[in-house]
């Protein structure tokens, strides 16, 4: 026998002491029943997806520190470019917009201003009041229902 | 144990009765006991836990050296091995499928809890102090010649902690529960060269550990 292996068998009987390392009295007892109790539970259980789905994402990346940090990069890569992305989109459509001049403006000119509406007959509906119905066919907010100034003569007395 | 009922929904194929039969020394009712817990019999499964509850804890155990982490990976590895218990195919023997289930998750763990080594070691059995082999290690080739058991049981189990997983993996399977190298090949999944060079190095690696203790 080589001084090495019997070093080896000198090893091999110490880590016999290993099996002499015994859980507490009675632990087998109970463990079949634990593991039994816990299959039921889980059969019961409802299944949560997302948090399985979670769950295996961290398992997955946990014991692989450099593959979490690249799989992050690449979560922040595309969260940024996603970004930059819509932000270059809004650009796109704001910017022929801009160069035409067509966003509508408000009529800000006396022209253009609401002359009087209610003719001052009775009879007659206002405008924008369906006929049939009587309720109005625009908004509320219409300018056809808003009152308009009347223009109104001034003649001092004595004139 | 009330019996639960068979799920039926799922077509399970009936375990192939030569695959399944494995060449190690596997009960002739193991199979059958399969079968059933495959269409839901928990009763059966329980039959099966407690059948190899103590030698899959132990190999958690040796590995993690902490009681309660080898009580939640048993635990966790036998209730896996059910919900997987559809696509076992027979392959191998159940012991050799539930092994390979309950080192992958020791081995899983592991690699999260680097660094996070905290010993919870159990008490040792009363045989112990007459076992002849401790009784020497003890009196007469440890140099220092007060150091007990448990000072030695500590030692040993810092100087398996040093190893990496897998050499760990093999000496435990090997040196401490006695599997053959024909069996921790298939259990890792790897060849019978690899587990004797991992076994070697192992040897070699806590040797130099535990060199004051084997003198």
């Amino acid at each position: 026998m080589t001084p090495e292996s019997e070093n080896f068998e000198q090893l091999k009987k110490l880590l016999a002491l290993k099996r002499h390392e015994v859980p507490p009295p009675g632990y087998f007892n109970n463990f079949s029943r634990d593991v039994i109790s816990r299959i039921r539970a889980g059969e019961t259980a409802p299944t949560r997806t997302s948090y399985s789905w979670l769950q295996r994402l961290q398992q997955i990346l946990s014991p692989r520190p450099a593959f979490a940090g690249a799989f992050s990069l690449a979560v922040c890569a595309l969260l940024v470019g996603g970004i930059l992305y819509s932000a270059k989109m809004d650009d796109q459509t704001a910017q022929p917009n801009f160069a035409n001049n067509s966003f509508p403006t408000l009529p800000l000119t006396a022209s253009s201003t609401p002359t009087a509406v209610f003719p001052g007959n009775p009879g007659t509906l206002a405008p924008g009041l369906n006929s049939m119905t009587g309720t109005t066919g625009d908004s509320l907010f219409s300018p056809s229902l808003e009152t308009a100034p009347t223009p109104a003569s001034f003649r001092p007395f004595g004139n | 144990m009330a019996e639960q009922k068979p799920d039926n929904s799922g077509a399970i194929e009936p375990l192939p009765q030569e695959k399944a039969r494995p060449a190690s020394n596997t009960p002739p009712d193991e199979i059958g006991l399969v079968q059933k817990a495959r269409l839901g019999d928990l009763a059966a499964y329980d039959e099966l836990v407690r059948r190899y509850q103590e030698r899959i804890y132990a190999t958690v155990y040796h590995m993690t050296s902490n009681h309660e982490d080898a009580n939640d990976l048993a635990q966790e590895a036998f209730i896996k091995a059910y919900s997987a218990l559809k696509s076992f195919k027979g392959g191998s023997s159940f012991y050799t499928w539930l092994y390979r289930i309950a080192v992958n998750k020791t081995i899983n763990f592991l690699k999260q809890r680097k660094n996070k080594n905290h010993m919870s070691l159990n008490d040792l059995d009363f045989n112990a102090e007459h076992d002849p082999d401790m009784v020497a290690l003890v009196s007469e080739n440890t140099p220092r010649r007060a150091a007990g058991l448990t000072e030695l049981q500590e030692k040993l189990n810092e100087a398996l902690q040093k190893l990496s997983d897998d050499h760990r993996m093999v000496v435990t399977l090997h040196d401490v529960q006695g599997l053959s190298h024909d069996e921790i090949a298939a259990i890792m999944g790897c060849n019978i060269g690899t587990v004797r060079s991992r076994l070697f190095y192992a040897r070699q690696q806590l040797q130099a550990y535990l060199s004051d203790y084997l003198k």
